[in-house]
């Protein structure tokens, strides 16, 4: 609900444009004020209006739910590496996303370390496939199936993770091989309100991970995605016991999947810079946290058909919104064909009346946006409540529904126009 | 904003050899054949004639909201002091013709979303305005009975903030009427504009056209101010009506074509255009034909036949320009043979000229002329001619030779009736023709 005041400028400054602004100013300098034309002829009839608007919130609702889906597919997969406390992330050029296999050479950290301007170099462990969780309550009933979880190994005291509501004794309390932070937002029980798929997870329930027992001592906020129903964070010591050492007996933890790299303030491009020649390109990339994430979801967009399919709402969206939008303003010059007729008769130019109707288009699409924006909104809270898919509205995701909004019906308004454009003024003697 | 009027003499609209024709190939249709039409300033131009005769054509092209195809069409304009051409214009030059026009639709088509005064902005806004644009119009609609008041001064409820669909018929057409005029356009192009008006509302219509045309004596106006019975059909103003009627109306010299089939408009015609099949068939000025018909029932030799008759012999001469304005030599030459021009000195006929199928008779339109007689062998000057006065009736009478001398004392402009036109009637005038030509014969004889 916090984008609402700007949704509610938005439609402002719609207005404005629709009642304030006439082309040719040079004729009405000694004018009262121009006659709002384009406004008038959509407040005319209250209730039209109301389904104008309804019509084009519906294309808003469907563009920004099918979006926000599509950015939430997209943003489950990231979620780990936008918790990492770093600027910096070595990864293995090989390793397409975070599912896939494949690290970096834990001497590779030492390399980095070594660089001048690094202040840190934390190595980060992550399963994907391997780690199983079950929960091993002493009733039977409450016992669950294993299913496959994310598992985030890192050292407790470096800090490298991000979670605002684990506190530091936590962290301590991690220390203790066997132990592990839960995430409160893992995939809820379809049946047992409360519970994830995992069984009821709360501090010091004793669960099964990678066969192994586990006890939970915290829990934080983090949510799933589609490969796996929740994530646990552990230690590396434990990262190594419980789910390393069964796949590489010998030296389970000799390549890190990620290593996170803190550097002094301000020189993260530098140090980038620097580190791509020390490191060489061949067994590591040197990435900044944000190109990761996208490199992660170019890899989604590309390699699944999240992108097409969601991408294709959004279209599809613009699309009904486009034909709604036009359908609107074409019956509108329709109606008013003789008074359209009669202004170019008394000295109106096309490019007025081509205002005239791009206003109306221009003032349809914040009506419709405003009462879409918040459906949407609302959309997304029920969505991320029920699928546990981070549905969030960024400024910059908000300002591009905005603007599709407004591009939908300024091209309808531009399709209008050409009718406009035949009126022939000798129509109305 | 001063009235900026063409040079005198010069026309505010000019129309040359317009041609039209609607459809493509084979449908391809003329619907105007070369058409002429001069229109002074001021002149309230009436359109007559059968639907379908191409008046409205005319009026679309005039107006430029159509191609003109062939001819030439200027329209004065006030603002620059020159004409703008119709012909070959492209459509931002077609747009600045249209904004010197005030067009009266017989459809309103104003914009139901809008109130009247909107309505009438729409118009003001193409238009800087030194004035309160607001004021003005509202004084427009009060002036059209659309303000606080009635004709007979009760107090109504303003429509100014009324949508069309809440005003009647005649009311939504007093709108657009308001609008038209707004911006005090030099040239209206008009529809049957008080087909959908009471006559009252038509009255007011009518008289602020007139008055925006010609400065009008209080007199004329308070003539109009009358009792509703006294009024009867023709409708009345009331006397509240005059000042804003004056304010209204503060320049003068507007032009109006009228198309309209309304008697009430018809008697106040400066001009009349009747068209016939795409063409103008006759183009009379109501002044000038008063002045010719006068003067041939001056004549014995018109005075007894039809006032329809005299009508025909009237149009059969005219040559469509007010009898105050000297014509020009292409008006003279667009009607050969009606008007011959004489420079001082010139005679006109002489004493003693045979009599034969060319010899006419002659009305005075312009200057003086000097009517001699060689009488015992000296030339007697025995009177003056003026305009409005005949001569050269006697000798196609009694069918003598001319019985006198008839000079220019000034430059002349003389209408021309032919033997034939003036023969055809002379059966029917024959009692009076007698009677005259007795008195004649005891002036002769005296």
């Amino acid at each position: 609900m916090s984008l609402y005041p700007p949704a509610r400028r938005a439609l402002r400054r719609a207005r404005e444009i629709g009642v304030a602004v006439a082309p040719a100013p040079r004729y009405c300098a000694a004018m009262p004020k121009p006659v709002p034309l384009a406004w008038c002829n959509l407040a005319h009839d209250r209730v039209r209006f109301a389904l104008f608007a309804a019509g084009v919130g519906f294309a808003v609702v469907l563009m920004g739910v099918q979006y926000g889906i599509m950015n939430a597919m997209l943003d489950s997969n990231t979620v780990v590496i936008e918790r990492l406390d770093c600027d910096l992330v070595l990864v293995n050029p090989n390793r397409a996303s975070l599912l896939m296999r494949g690290g970096v050479s834990q001497r590779r950290a030492e390399q980095a370390r070594a660089a001048p301007g690094v202040k840190a170099a934390v190595p980060v462990y992550l399963e994907y496939q391997a780690a199983g969780l079950r929960h091993t309550a002493r009733d039977s009933r409450d016992r669950t199936q294993t299913r496959r979880i994310r598992v985030v190994g890192v050292d407790p005291e470096s800090g490298i993770l991000k979670l605002p509501d684990v506190r530091a004794e936590a962290w301590a309390r991690l220390r203790t091989p066997g132990t592990a932070l839960y995430d409160r937002r893992s995939r809820p029980h379809p049946d047992r309100p409360g519970e994830t798929v995992f069984g009821k997870l709360e501090p010091g329930a004793r669960t099964e991970l990678a066969g192994r027992d586990i006890t939970l001592v915290a829990g934080f906020d983090l949510g799933f995605d589609f490969g796996t129903d929740g994530t646990l964070v552990v230690s590396d010591r434990t990262f190594e016991k419980w789910v390393r050492e069964p796949l590489y007996p010998l030296n389970p933890l000799a390549e890190a999947d990620l290593i996170a790299l803190r550097v002094a303030p301000g020189s993260a491009r530098e140090v980038q810079a620097d580190l791509r020649e020390r490191l060489g390109t061949a067994d590591v990339l040197v990435l900044t946290r944000d190109e990761l994430v996208s490199r992660e979801k170019r890899f989604w967009w590309t390699n699944t058909p999240i992108g097409f399919a969601f991408g294709a709402g959004v279209v599809l969206g613009f699309v009904v919104g486009m034909v709604i939008c036009y359908q609107i303003l074409a019956s509108d010059v329709a109606d008013h064909l003789p008074e359209y007729a009669t202004l170019k008769a008394v000295g109106y130019t096309n490019r007025y009346l081509s205002w005239v109707v791009l206003q109306e288009a221009l003032i349809l699409a914040a009506a419709g946006f405003v009462p879409g924006i918040l459906f949407t909104l609302g959309t997304y809270a029920a969505l991320g409540a029920l699928t546990g898919l981070p549905m969030v509205l960024t400024p910059a995701r908000f300002a591009l529904v905005l603007a599709l909004t407004f591009v939908m019906c300024a091209a309808s308004g531009l399709l209008a126009v050409r009718k406009v454009k035949k009126v022939d003024p000798a129509d109305v003697f | 904003m001063s009235s900026n009027l063409p040079p005198p003499g010069a026309p505010v609209l000019r129309v040359r050899g317009v041609n039209h024709h609607f459809g493509t190939g084979d449908t391809r249709t003329q619907v105007l054949f070369d058409n002429t039409l001069e229109v002074m300033p001021g002149e309230l131009v009436i359109m007559s004639g059968p639907s379908g005769s191409g008046k409205t054509t005319i009026l679309t092209l005039v107006g430029g909201l159509r191609t003109l195809q062939d001819g030439e069409i200027e329209v004065w304009d006030s603002e620059r002091g020159d004409y703008r051409a119709v012909r070959g214009a492209d459509e931002a030059e077609l747009v600045n013709v249209r904004r010197l026009i005030g067009f009266i639709f017989q459809r309103h088509n104003l914009f139901d979303s809008l109130t009247a005064m909107q309505n009438v902005r729409m118009a003001q806004q193409l238009k800087p305005s030194a004035d309160d644009p607001d004021a003005d119009a509202r004084e427009l609609l009060s002036y059209l009975l659309l303000g606080d008041r009635d004709i007979s001064g009760k107090p109504q409820k303003p429509r100014f903030d009324y949508k069309p669909a809440a005003l009647s018929g005649g009311q939504r057409q007093r709108v657009a009427i308001a609008r038209a005029l707004a911006n005090r356009p030099k040239l209206v192009l008009a529809d049957e504009p008080t087909a959908a008006l009471d006559a009252n509302s038509g009255l007011a219509v009518v008289t602020l056209l007139q008055q925006l045309a010609r400065e009008r004596s209080d007199a004329e106006l308070g003539a109009l101010v009358r009792s509703a019975e006294e009024a009867g059909e023709n409708g009345r103003l009331a006397d509240w009506q005059l000042p804003l009627l004056k304010r209204a109306a503060r320049e003068h010299g507007t032009t109006s074509l009228i198309v309209t089939h309304d008697a009430r408009i018809m008697n106040l015609a400066d001009r009349i255009v009747h068209m016939e099949r795409g063409r103008i068939e006759s183009n009379v000025v109501v002044a000038e034909r008063l002045f010719v018909r006068e003067g041939l029932r001056q004549s014995p030799a018109f005075a007894a036949i039809l006032p329809e008759e005299q009508e025909k012999i009237a149009d059969a001469v005219l040559i469509g320009v007010h009898p105050n304005d000297a014509a020009r030599p292409d008006q003279l030459a667009a009607r050969p043979g009606r008007v011959e021009v004489y420079e001082k000195g010139d005679a006109i006929i002489r004493e003693g000229d045979p009599v034969g199928p060319d010899s006419k008779f002659y009305l005075v339109r312009r200057g003086t002329l000097e009517v001699f007689r060689t009488v015992d062998g000296a030339q007697k000057k025995l009177d003056e001619l003026g305009p409005g006065r005949y001569f050269g009736e006697v000798a196609l009478l009694l069918n003598q030779p001319r019985n006198a001398t008839v000079r220019a004392a000034t430059r002349a402009e003389v209408y021309a009736v032919n033997r034939a036109t003036f023969d055809r009637y002379r059966d029917v005038s024959r009692p009076f023709i007698d009677r005259m030509l007795a008195n004649f014969r005891a002036f002769e004889g005296a």
